[in-house]
């Protein structure tokens, strides 16, 4: 089974996902800390990491920038899903690829069941 | 200087609109999972009265703070104790206390009444309260929370605070989170999924009633507290 880890700091959101996409074949796991977040990663490897940015006494910007910077993750897609609104993202164009992220996802606006196309896309591409 | 309280009015009401998405989006995101799923719905039913609830509360005592600072609507004064406001709060957020594991303690020191609008009172406090609440709400927090109503005598005064084993707010971080409130999308650094609009909307109840919050502290732990003074003539009854 495909690894998902989540970033997520609200509580009843990080449920929603693990049982949601829990009973789409995949194991999630779920986080509300960017610290937990890499210990997590180092101990499974997720396929996949979906990160909300505003996180508890820290900037998910950072921790993206922190999680790029071991070169074993580099690869490992990322899904920005936040309510932060892109406009208040980093002008810098650099910003995407540098951290080579593969979507982002304004969270008022998502669905579910399209963040499982979505996800479902990046882990069979990872597969293939 | 009025276009300095227009624009922290502007400024409060798109920090309420932000924090009431997230409510939103948990009813959302659970009516989508509800449909897509045969297990037992009462408790995400619960989870979404609840979310609902809070928002409800939020723009409630948002317009009670707007039409108390813009006269709209008149504070009318009567004897009352603090102790009693704080009891009601207590008992208003057991439930959602018990869903974020939190513990609830009321300490009340002194029962002197003094002369004060039970409601608007009650809706600030109420605000304080769930922010202390939700203020890191996130599964990776195994820790027991605690929550403390306190209202204790001071001087002439009647103090009433919230305070929370979970927050680490203190004279200095809440100077600046006041002075960064129209700048910063996370007002308060640490709480996680909230912006803390609760406690600038409670900020702004208290503030039509000339009192003000500012953070203390009480048995260790770290909260924002007001000042009730006495009245002078219910002493005397």
């Amino acid at each position: 089974m495909k690894e998902l880890l989540f970033i997520e700091p609200d509580k009843i959101l990080g449920n929603t996902y693990l049982r949601y996409f829990g009973s789409k074949n995949y194991n999630v796991r779920v986080t509300g800390s960017a610290q937990e977040a890499i210990i997590l990663a180092d101990d499974i490897t997720p396929d996949l990491v979906i990160v909300e940015l505003q996180l508890r006494l820290h900037n998910g910007i950072d921790f993206l920038y922190e999680f790029r910077s071991y070169s074993d993750w580099h690869q490992i897609p990322i899904i920005i899903l936040s309510i932060v609104p892109s406009n208040e993202f980093p002008s810098d164009k650099n910003f995407w690829s540098t951290l080579n992220i593969h979507k982002y996802i304004y969270k008022p606006k998502l669905k579910l069941s399209s963040l499982l196309t979505e996800i479902n896309d990046i882990t069979l591409e990872k597969t293939l | 200087m009025k276009d300095n309280a227009i624009n922290s009015d502007q400024f409060l009401l798109k920090s309420v609109a932000e924090e009431l998405r997230l409510p939103l989006v948990q009813i959302s995101r659970l009516a989508e999972l509800s449909r897509s799923s045969e297990n037992d719905l009462s408790s995400d039913m619960k989870t979404i009265e609840s979310s609902a609830d809070l928002a409800l509360q939020l723009l409630e005592s948002y317009i009670l703070g707007v039409e108390l600072s813009d006269n709209q609507r008149e504070i009318a004064l009567s004897p009352i104790t603090i102790g009693a406001v704080m009891n009601d709060v207590a008992h208003q957020v057991h439930k959602i206390a018990a869903q974020n594991n939190c513990d609830i303690e009321l300490s009340i020191k002194t029962s002197k009444p003094i002369m004060g609008n039970y409601e608007a009172i009650k809706m600030a406090y109420l605000n304080i309260a769930h922010s202390i609440i939700l203020a890191n709400n996130s599964q990776v927090d195994k820790k027991r929370k605690s929550i403390i109503f306190a209202v204790y005598g001071k001087g002439t005064k009647n103090m009433a605070g919230v305070y929370g084993n979970d927050i680490q707010i203190n004279k200095t971080s809440w100077e600046k989170s006041m002075s960064m409130f129209h700048k910063t999308r996370q007002k308060i650094p640490e709480f996680s999924s909230i912006n803390g609009s609760g406690f600038f909307v409670a900020s702004s109840i208290l503030e039509s009633m000339s009192l003000s919050l500012h953070p203390s502290k009480y048995k260790g732990n770290k909260g924002l507290v007001a000042g009730f003074p006495l009245s002078q003539q219910l002493q005397l009854i």
